[in-house]
């Protein structure tokens, strides 16, 4: 788990949770996104994008998979866009996912979903990655689907709702 | 016999790796990218193996394995595989040469599959002459699974296609002692093999008892079709659930253990289950009353289900009110697996399908989720201070 997908065919990508895929052409996807993200940062100058599927917010400590992580994830795949020959300052970024799927009573404070989200955007700016888009939060889990050379994203939702970001 | 949890982690390990081999060489004579969508090790009775191929048309190979590890391995593709890699490799062949290429891919294939397993072990593992199996069911059981007695570990590894074109199973069935003389001596803190089969027993008669519960306030004729404990990486339980549509409830039990029980029907079964309670018209969306419906239920299954494990274990374990769930499994699973992701990264997915006898129209899965290290204390307590209750039949009990 963990490692980058690759992908340069146009064909069409798998990420599973605490994945993730860089590529030139092609369709990236991810489902059953519920309180986890997909997080879609590309360069549509380069034409390379990117989607990743993190659980959980931040890190805390250094020995388990980078990609399960929000915070980890995002320097993951900041770094493999790089190795393939991204501008870091051209890349933007889209985000999806974090709902409350389950409605836990007994959480105190916000969600996993929300708290994901969270993470994203701050992890985001302070790397000066502009957010570009975003369909996050309710209650219903997504599928994503990113267009590698052009950044396009689709968020399908479990109730009937489409979202071009 | 003792099994140390810890090395299960390995087995599993080397499964992954295993198939990750062999889906390699798949991609590298097809020109398809594939990748293993799940690994996870499973207890479970033999006469259970046999649903995991059912409802399609498989075909493959059946390899004996003599040496370090004794056992089978089965190899099955599915049909749109079958047909992808007979285009490949014997295109606009009789059905004889399409045959050949399934049977060579299949051999390829499962000699990688092996292969790392002999070199973890640093021992030699024969392999038998691949046997060309096809069918479904327990046509492409290992065939000396089917009668054998007691529970059996099984490595079950899927793997899959962007396209879906080229999706196989890999199982091993190692034969139990030799794969617990093929690793490493078990640790001090080791489970002996009994007590993961009665545990898995125990949650079978809790699964037989929520099934009855259901008869009981819908009417509806049940039964337990398949029971099994499997091992799986936290990360990939979403994706063991799948991707298909849901609609049930979510539990969070306290206790010893603590966890979560999951309780999904496909939206037929919950249609039918929630029309035999609330018989009204439903126009697709959940109403507030076949909402609280489908909890009253999910409620009575949970405590015919953890009851049982409470008497066994003599341990007080109370539930959280049900919380209606309606979306696709593995987003159902997302939050519940990133609680459990923050202080283990193994699962113990204990998962019972409960049907109808007949045409299969009825169908709920139970997925219990208990702390790993919980249920590694519950079952370390039973050692010690329960011992005579190992032995004990659970019918007995409850």
């Amino acid at each position: 788990m963990g490692g980058p997908g690759r992908g340069d065919g146009g064909e069409r990508i798998k990420v599973s949770i605490a994945e993730f895929a860089v590529a030139s052409a092609g369709t990236i996807t991810t489902s059953g996104l519920g309180s986890c993200l997909g997080v879609a940062i590309y360069d549509p100058d380069a034409g390379l994008g990117s989607l990743l599927h993190p659980m959980l917010p931040r890190r805390n400590g250094d020995d388990r998979p980078p990609a399960r992580f929000v915070d980890s994830g995002i320097d993951s795949v900041v770094d493999a866009l790089d190795d393939a020959g991204a501008d870091p300052s051209s890349l933007r970024a889209k985000v999806t996912g974090g709902a409350a799927v389950v409605d836990f009573g007994t959480d105190d404070g916000d969600s996993i979903g929300d708290r994901n989200v969270e993470a994203a955007r701050e992890v985001l700016a302070a790397r000066g990655i502009e957010l570009v888009g975003e369909e996050v939060g309710g209650s219903c889990g997504r599928t994503m689907r990113v267009d590698a050379a052009t950044g396009a994203v689709t968020v399908e939702r479990t109730d009937g709702v489409d979202t071009d970001l | 016999m003792q099994i140390d949890i810890d090395s299960l982690e390995t087995y599993n390990r080397l499964a992954r790796e295993g198939a990750r081999s062999a889906a390699e060489s798949l991609s590298g004579l097809t020109g398809i990218e594939t990748r293993v969508e799940v690994t996870n090790v499973s207890l479970m009775a033999p006469s259970d193996l046999e649903y995991e191929y059912l409802g399609g048309d498989f075909s493959g190979v059946r390899i004996e394995l003599d040496g370090a590890l004794d056992g089978e391995t089965v190899l099955t593709f599915d049909e749109a595989a079958r047909e992808t890699i007979a285009d490949v490799l014997a295109p606009g062949g009789d059905p004889g040469m399409r045959r050949s290429s399934i049977e060579e891919v299949g051999n390829i294939l499962t000699s990688g599959f092996i292969d790392g397993w002999a070199d973890h072990l640093d021992a030699v593992i024969d392999i038998s002459t691949p046997t060309y199996i096809e069918g479904a069911g327990t046509d492409v059981l290992p065939a000396g699974t089917a009668d054998a007695d007691g529970q059996v570990f099984v490595f079950r590894s899927r793997v899959e296609s962007a396209s879906g074109s080229l999706d196989f199973h890999i199982l091993l069935v190692p034969e139990r002692e030799s794969l617990v003389e093929a690793l490493e001596p078990a640790a001090e803190d080791a489970v002996p093999f009994e007590k993961l089969e009665v545990f898995n027993e125990m949650t079978k008669s809790g699964a037989e008892r929520a099934a009855d519960n259901v008869t009981t306030m819908t009417g509806l004729e049940t039964d337990v079709e398949v029971n099994r404990m499997r091992f799986v990486p936290i990360d990939e339980v979403p994706a063991t659930v799948g991707e298909q549509r849901y609609v049930g409830t979510v539990m969070e039990y306290t206790g010893k253990p603590s966890g979560y029980l999951v309780i999904l029907f496909d939206r037929p079964s919950a249609e039918a289950v929630v029309d035999a309670l609330v018989p009204t018209e439903t126009d697709g969306e959940w109403s507030e009353m076949e909402q609280s419906a489908m909890k009253e239920l999910g409620n009575i299954m949970t405590s015919g289900f953890i009851d049982g494990w409470a008497n066994v274990l003599e341990s007080s374990i109370d539930h959280s009110p049900p919380t209606f769930v309606s979306d696709m499994g593995s987003s159902i699973m997302s939050p519940i697996v990133g609680r459990m992701a923050r202080t283990q990264e193994y699962a113990f997915l204990l998962d019972s399908t409960i049907r109808t006898d007949g045409d299969g129209v009825f169908r709920c899965e139970l997925f219990a989720l208990p702390d790993e290290a919980e249920l590694r204390e519950v079952l370390d307590d039973l050692l010690v201070e329960r011992a005579d209750r190992t032995h004990v039949d659970p019918d007995e009990v409850f």
